[in-house]
């Protein structure tokens, strides 16, 4: 767009990917998030500093902290994201529920009550019934999430939710929801510019997850029909306008295996499985965050937009699938991109790159589409086995196991679906003729070319938005 | 060349120029170096996508999609011996900071109760009791950064 860039960024992240592709980066703090990423007055600081007009907060960290937007807005500078209140609103998980229900958007069944004593909470989690799902109402991510199935172990989980919920949000209210058994996780992506003009983007289904984390993203969903995905996506324009929504944004649902539909949260940012949506429209969406966040009205209507193909995304993640997925930080010795026609790799990592341990394990996001889902996803099996990862544990051997199986290819997918799948096969003894090829490799010489920290650089130009750490567009 | 792969010890000599004995057995292996970590490998006429590289006695690989984690053993090493840990000695899952510490040494223990959380990547990931018994000893206080290898807590079964 011809924007020039500023990044910011911490400690761990001095050689980081994002911070070499912008046009100039700034150092606003130490390794752990709550004095870099999460510091408003250095961002503004360093913002001022370099005269930006406006800040692309990415999709992690101040993403949807609306007093973030409203520091932005304060000091003069567009935050590409709805206002401080939306933010706020929908953030809120116990007034976003009650504010869509005023529009006709149906919801869980639980509690969101504001005595949020143990006492109350333990009484009404008896009273809504097990099993039965425990979420911070600042959360996201997963994190500080728990199912219970009895009054006795919610009990003991609660006080670890709140500690969670308190250290990751800084808040320990919790909402208590009914557990819907093997919900499918369907969610609407909507666009809305500051005149009032907005549009749906059609769904993604995110069922595949391991502890509430998305591991493959795709669209559109085998669950709907055109019936179904209509008053779904209505549901979700209509929980837009309940939040008088400006920019991207993501309204996520349970589908039930009747059909039945449930209001689950808005996500007020631009979010990780974007792609698949950016691949069966042929749109970019941060460019249209962008256009919208200087006051551009929609370039396109409703009846303008019609979904081509299927695309799915693969979530690649540093964390070690034969150890409980243990997270696995440290240097990346080798990373070769896969490549071929309607591949797309969204890294934030490259040969050399140091994943610290302080953030999200996701290094990276493989995208493959094609004109059927099978096609789809045997593109992405090709791409998943051409992917180098070398020097650190990832997730790339269970992602193909993934794709591989019964459930994923028959489409019968659910939120539980990986306890179905079950765990990586212990792993078979290597076989003797790549032993005898590791062993002539080394003996050609096969050392690690990286001086320590220092990297090769980028043979591509990977999209910034991969990256997990703040960004910010001048 | 003995190389440790999951558990076991490989030992792999070259024969000729293109062969490899592994654990005593010839095997057809050339490579030609592509780019960085990156050969062109062949077993006799099958074309092999390999990518190798080494960090001091650590070997990473991937032959035709399928990963390797390897250890070169040198011979002083193996005569040490790497003895598993036992099971009451419950080490660090993964490099991060403690972030409570539930006992104290010579408190007795539940099966399943929690002894330690360490944090990482925003996740609590709590070492739990695997029998009931009494906590032997305890090598970590809040705050510390563990990885995994030593013994952070070791709890001796009841009688």
């Amino acid at each position: 767009m011809g924007i020039e860039t500023v990044a910011v960024y911490s400690e761990a992240d001095a050689l980081a990917l994002h911070v070499r592709e912008a046009d100039r980066a700034i150092l606003i703090g130490e390794a752990p998030s709550s004095e870099s990423y999460l510091r408003i007055d250095r961002i503004l600081d360093a913002a001022k500093e370099a005269g930006v007009d406006a800040i692309h907060p990415g999709y992690g960290f101040l993403s949807q902290n609306g007093a973030f937007a409203d520091a932005c807005a304060a000091v003069g500078i567009t935050f590409i994201g709805p206002p401080g209140d939306v933010h706020r609103l929908m953030g809120d998980k116990k007034a976003a529920r009650q504010q869509v229900q005023q529009f006709g958007v149906p919801v869980v069944p639980g509690y969101d009550g504001d005595d949020q004593s143990n006492e109350r909470l333990v009484a009404e989690a008896t009273r809504v019934g097990f099993p039965l799902m425990i979420k911070p109402s600042r959360g996201g991510g997963g994190k500080g999430m728990h199912v219970t199935h009895s009054a006795a172990e919610f009990e003991t989980v609660l006080p670890r939710a709140r500690r969670e919920s308190q250290s990751s949000f800084g808040s320990d209210v919790m909402v208590l929801e009914r557990f819907v058994q093997k919900p499918r996780h369907v969610e609407v992506q909507v666009l809305f510019d500051q005149h009032g003009n907005g549009v749906h983007l059609f769904e993604r289904e995110c069922s595949v997850q391991r502890r509430h984390q998305k591991v493959f993203e795709e669209t559109p969903s085998v669950a709907l029909d055109q019936d179904l995905r209509q008053r779904l996506c209505a549901a979700g324009m209509a929980a837009a306008a309940a939040a008088k929504y400006v920019n991207a944004g993501t309204v996520e649902f349970l589908l039930d295996s009747s059909g039945e539909f449930y209001f689950l949260e808005m996500n007020t940012r631009l979010q990780v499985e974007h792609p698949v949506t950016e691949m069966t429209l042929g749109l970019d969406l941060v460019r249209l965050q962008i256009e919208i966040a200087e006051g551009k009205p929609l370039p396109f209507s409703q009846w303008h937009l019609t979904p081509r193909g299927h695309a799915i995304e693969a979530r690649l993640n540093a964390e070690d699938p034969r150890h409980n997925d243990a997270p696995s930080p440290g240097r990346i010795l080798h990373f070769e991109e896969p490549r071929g026609p309607f591949v797309r790799c969204d890294a934030g990592v490259i040969s050399g790159s140091v994943v610290p341990e302080f953030y999200d394990p996701m290094i990276a996001k493989i995208i493959a589409s094609g004109p059927t889902r099978e096609a789809a996803r045997t593109s992405l099996l090709d791409a998943l086995r051409d992917l180098v990862v070398l020097g650190i544990a990832t997730n790339r051997e269970r992602l193909i196991q993934i794709l591989e199986s019964e459930p994923f290819r028959s489409g019968r997918i659910h939120t539980g679906v990986l306890d179905e799948i079950g765990p990586l096969p212990a792993e078979t003894p290597p076989l003797p003729e790549d032993l005898a090829l590791i062993v002539a490799a080394l003996e050609a010489g096969a050392t690690s070319s990286l001086p320590p920290g220092r990297a090769a650089q980028p043979a591509t130009r990977p999209d910034p938005w991969a990256t997990t750490t703040a960004w910010r567009l001048a | 060349m003995r190389l440790k792969v999951a558990g076991h010890v490989h030992n792999i000599v070259r024969r000729s120029e293109g062969a490899l004995d592994v654990d005593g057995i010839r095997v057809d292996a050339s490579v030609t170096a592509a780019g960085p970590a990156r050969f062109e490998g062949r077993n006799g006429e099958r074309r092999r996508r390999t990518f190798v590289v080494r960090d001091g006695d650590h070997v990473f690989a991937q032959v035709d999609g399928r990963e390797y984690r390897l250890h070169v053993v040198s011979r002083v090493a193996e005569g040490s011996g790497e003895h598993a840990a036992a099971p009451g000695e419950l080490e660090a899952p993964m490099p991060g900071r403690v972030t409570r510490v539930a006992v104290s040494v010579g408190d007795v223990v539940k099966r399943g109760q929690e002894l330690i959380v360490v944090e990482a990547m925003k996740m609590e990931n709590a070492l739990v009791a695997p029998m009931d018994g009494v906590v032997k000893s305890l090598a970590v206080k809040v705050g510390d950064m563990v990885a995994p290898g030593p013994a952070l807590v070791v709890v001796e079964a009841a009688p």
